[in-house]
């Protein structure tokens, strides 16, 4: 028997060495070969069904949503739209550290580009669909500063806005605006949450009703925010054609050194949580970037669970159009808020760096340098600062040549 | 679940089933995994793996519901629990935790039992795995009389 096994060894061997070591154009492995393919945007496939959203794939609800999106009279004083902090010409980003609305926020603009493909959104993962996303903004007070009751008064007040809701959700619901407040939420300030509270249950449910539609209109735009093709995915799809010279005026040899880099799990290890077409597994992570005091306190998912659960505008909620077997990431989440979770964010896309800096939850770096010297030298451990990072150990040409290939994705 | 600490963790390798293959076949395959320790993604439990519970009061066997292991993605795997003797067993309890040890982070997703299918087998939803590298899947199993946990170690790769 044991003869028999070496025997079949060096059979395996003989046979299967050459093939895993084979290099293809641009000295690539086959295993470097499948995973430049699992990047590139042709693996990404259609955009995934939104159960929860039955009108996310209407023509009409897309023409609805970009309208509401550059809509500055949603806002409560007729300044700002969802395009001011998503703005098209910087990859749906504003590029600034933190997002600005009527006041300063907390946290980073992130790219609304595969935005569609995600399971979580908010660098917390606090919203499970793109359409209970896109209501926060709105009654937000550093945000929008509306409410949900002046939203939906301004959108039902407009013709336009009116017959595509009607054309889309029906015929909306009865208000009697004159007894109605011109602002009332459930968050936000004591003047909106207590004019909500004075409003009887079923006035709350309808307004409840029109304002998720006005999401669900904003996530069919919003699904239509293809990523845009890069220099990268025509490398990826002329390295499939098996011909060099594409190659060679696609990449130089310092942005292939870059690639490789990015590869090799012993040198980098990017690949783990930055994998997939975009560049994101989409999960929590810990990197040692939460605050768990003092200004800038942030604890990330542990806190974003919490409020996905509770959120009325889930996947499982009243107002979703999903059969509970639909709810695959809610249905299915980790609700155990072990360390790990305490600071951990979701892992952003590395695409359209350019357009989307400054970087992190917080906007803290402004450089592609400045992002991988923090990769070699991570924060300490210690009780309040578990993380998932183990320090890299680049010379300053594998880091030029590191930041040269992410370039390749703007 | 936590992070899993050295003290709680009791990791077998996992050994893909033979099944009936003849014996030469057996030998090729046990000479590729000494070649190749990791699985592709595409191959990963694809024709089960098996592991004998802490205790050894249970084998499970474990494969995904699809044919490829998919990065990201929930899906759905058919877990089969046997007593020692290879009789299916009917459990009282059957739950799933796990993680990746070298990244001290749990499972991404909980999965659930969904569904007895009979004959010691059990549909088990919600599984998502987003990295490769080496993850642990614990299976807590209970009857009446037993309580045992048996650790599947997969490792995912291109």
């Amino acid at each position: 028997m044991v003869s028999r096994i070496a025997q079949c060894l060096i059979l395996g061997v003989l046979l299967f060495i050459p093939v895993a070591h084979a290099e293809l154009p641009g000295n690539f492995t086959e295993r470097e070969h499948r995973i430049l393919k699992s990047l590139s945007l042709a693996a990404l496939g259609p955009v995934p069904p939104s159960p929860s959203n039955r009108v996310a794939d209407d023509d009409r609800a897309v023409n609805m949503g970009r309208a509401l999106f550059f809509d500055k009279n949603l806002s409560v004083d007729g300044s700002l739209s969802c395009a001011t902090c998503h703005q098209p010409e910087k990859a749906f980003t504003d590029g600034k550290p933190l997002a600005e609305g009527i006041d300063r926020t907390g946290r980073n603009t992130p790219t609304l580009y595969g935005a569609a493909y995600l399971d979580w959104l908010y660098w917390d993962g606090r919203r499970d669909t793109l359409w209970s996303q896109a209501l926060i903004p709105f009654e937000a007070p550093s945000e929008m500063g509306s409410s949900r009751v002046g939203v939906v008064r301004r959108v039902l007040s407009d013709p336009d806005y009116q017959e595509n809701y009607r054309s889309l959700f029906g015929t909306p619901p009865e208000f009697d605006w004159e007894s109605l407040p011109d602002h009332a939420a459930p968050i936000g300030d004591t003047v909106m949450q207590n004019a909500w509270h004075r409003l009887r249950r079923g006035e709350q449910r309808a307004i409840n009703t029109v304002f998720a539609n006005i999401g669900k209109a904003l996530d069919a735009f919003q699904r239509t925010l293809a990523p845009p093709e890069t220099r990268f995915d025509r490398f990826v799809s002329a390295l499939n054609t098996e011909t060099t010279a594409p190659i060679a005026v696609l990449a130089t040899d310092q942005e292939l050194r870059g690639m490789k880099l990015y590869m090799d799990d012993q040198r980098t290890q990017c690949l783990r949580c930055h994998n997939g077409p975009m560049f994101s597994n989409g999960g929590f992570h810990n990197i040692g970037t939460g605050k768990f005091s003092g200004e800038g306190m942030d604890f990330g998912r542990v806190f974003g669970l919490q409020a996905v659960l509770m959120d009325e505008f889930n996947c499982l909620g009243i107002y979703s159009d999903a059969e509970p077997d639909q709810c695959e990431a809610l249905g299915h989440v980790s609700q155990d808020p072990h360390q790990a979770l305490h600071g951990a964010f979701k892992t952003p896309s590395l695409r359209y760096l350019e357009k989307s800096k400054p970087y992190f939850h917080d906007g803290r770096f402004s450089s592609l340098e400045e992002v991988i010297r923090f990769y070699q030298t991570p924060p300490d451990q210690g009780r309040n600062r578990i993380h998932e990072l183990q320090a890299m150990d680049l010379n300053t040409e594998e880091i030029v040549a590191l930041v040269a290939f992410l370039k390749m994705l703007n | 679940m936590g992070p899993l600490s050295k003290k709680e963790t009791h990791v077998r390798r996992s050994v893909p089933t033979a099944g009936k293959l003849p014996q030469t076949l057996r030998g090729f395959g046990l000479a590729l995994m000494l070649v190749f320790p990791t699985v592709g993604l595409a191959d990963a439990c694809s024709n089960g793996c098996k592991v004998l519970s802490r205790d050894g009061g249970f084998q499970v066997t474990a494969r995904p519901a699809l044919e490829r292991l998919p990065l990201r993605r929930h899906h759905d795997w058919i877990v089969v629990v046997q007593d020692g003797d290879g009789n299916p067993v009917k459990l009282n309890g059957l739950s799933v935790s796990g993680g990746m040890q070298g990244h001290g982070h749990g499972l991404p997703s909980q999965p659930k039992v969904t569904e007895y299918l009979g004959e010691g087998r059990y549909r088990i939803t919600g599984f998502l795995f987003n990295m490769h590298g080496e993850w642990t899947l614990r299976f807590h199993l209970a009857t009446p009389d037993i309580q045992d946990v048996a650790d599947l170690t997969l490792t995912l790769d291109y």
